[in-house]
């Protein structure tokens, strides 16, 4: 048994510093940190996370669910969005990717727990059942 | 008692918490074993032999007598840490003076929980807290029973965002 990976991003550093300690105290291995939707997806495949914490509303010339998606196609990780904004047209773009969870800021520390559990048990039997393709 | 010969009793119907502190434990060398049901907990710590019981103070209720004051009658050496999703500073005195070691609230911070269950050898020499924190990229644990994150929503508008480098990289 081993301490499940975590890619956080986020480009608000506070928001970031919490989620990092949060996830640490857990019992979690933050593998890496990213601002900016293009460096997430370049850490996703250089540390194959389990997990990753996406902000959607991101620095850069792409957003998190853009990246999310790009980091999809290139691997198994799970996605987890992570916005203080909620409108239906993001949500739709969002579902897209397929995400293993959507939690709107600010975000209860049980129910983050929660959907990082539920994410990474589901991750574990889709990999189990062959559903998902290794990159 | 060593870290590699502890065995734990982790009684908690919340799934997300007890797979969390399970896993946490086992990598920091621990044996647990889960139970969802205060009720077997008589006949598991009779045929178990654990060194910590670790409880949700709602399943302590449930049975006709409190299992913290069972468990410390029945088993004076077992160590007794109580969870629950209210860090309440009654509740904490409430278990404590039933015969609890430890109360700590939900999510459980794994830091503190070492601070308890790790001898002073092992915490000196590195223990759970290395492996926790997982090598380089660990942070300093948190004081408290429990953190509350501090999420708040710091942008002005949800409008289109400028290109300008931020953040730490």
């Amino acid at each position: 048994m081993s301490m499940p990976r975590i890619l956080i991003v986020e480009d608000e550093p506070v928001v970031a510093m919490s989620l990092r300690r949060h996830l640490t105290t857990w019992g979690y291995h933050v593998v890496g940190q990213a601002v900016r939707g293009e460096q997430a997806v370049v850490l996703a495949k250089e540390f194959e996370p389990d997990l990753v914490l996406m902000d959607i509303q991101l620095v850069g010339d792409i957003d998190g669910i853009e990246a999310a998606s790009q980091i999809r196609a290139q691997s198994d990780a799970a996605v987890i969005f992570l916005t203080g904004y909620s409108d239906s047209k993001m949500f739709a773009r969002a579902r897209i990717t397929e995400p293993y969870g959507y939690l709107i800021k600010p975000v209860l520390p049980k129910d983050l727990l929660h959907t990082i559990e539920t994410a990474l048990q589901r991750r574990a039997r889709e990999r189990g059942s062959g559903k998902m393709n290794s990159a | 008692m060593s870290s590699s010969e502890s065995s734990v009793l982790l009684l908690d119907r919340d799934d997300a918490n007890a797979r969390a502190v399970e896993r946490g434990l086992a990598v920091a060398g621990f044996s647990v074993t889960r139970c969802a049901d205060p009720a077997r907990l008589p006949d598991l710590l009779k045929a178990g032999r654990f060194d910590v019981l670790i409880a949700d103070v709602l399943m302590t209720r449930i049975t006709d007598e409190d299992l913290i004051v069972w468990a410390r009658q029945n088993q004076r050496k077992l160590r007794i840490v109580i969870m629950s999703e209210f860090e309440s500073p009654f509740l904490d005195k409430q278990c404590i003076s039933k015969g609890a070691d430890l109360f700590v609230a939900k999510p459980v911070d794994l830091h503190k929980l070492q601070e308890f269950l790790l001898p002073v050898e092992d915490r000196t020499s590195g223990g759970l807290r290395q492996s926790l924190a997982g090598g380089s990229e660990g942070i300093a644990p948190m004081s408290g029973a429990t953190v509350k994150i501090a999420i708040q929503r710091t942008r002005p508008s949800p409008g289109p965002r400028g290109r300008g480098e931020r953040g730490t990289g």
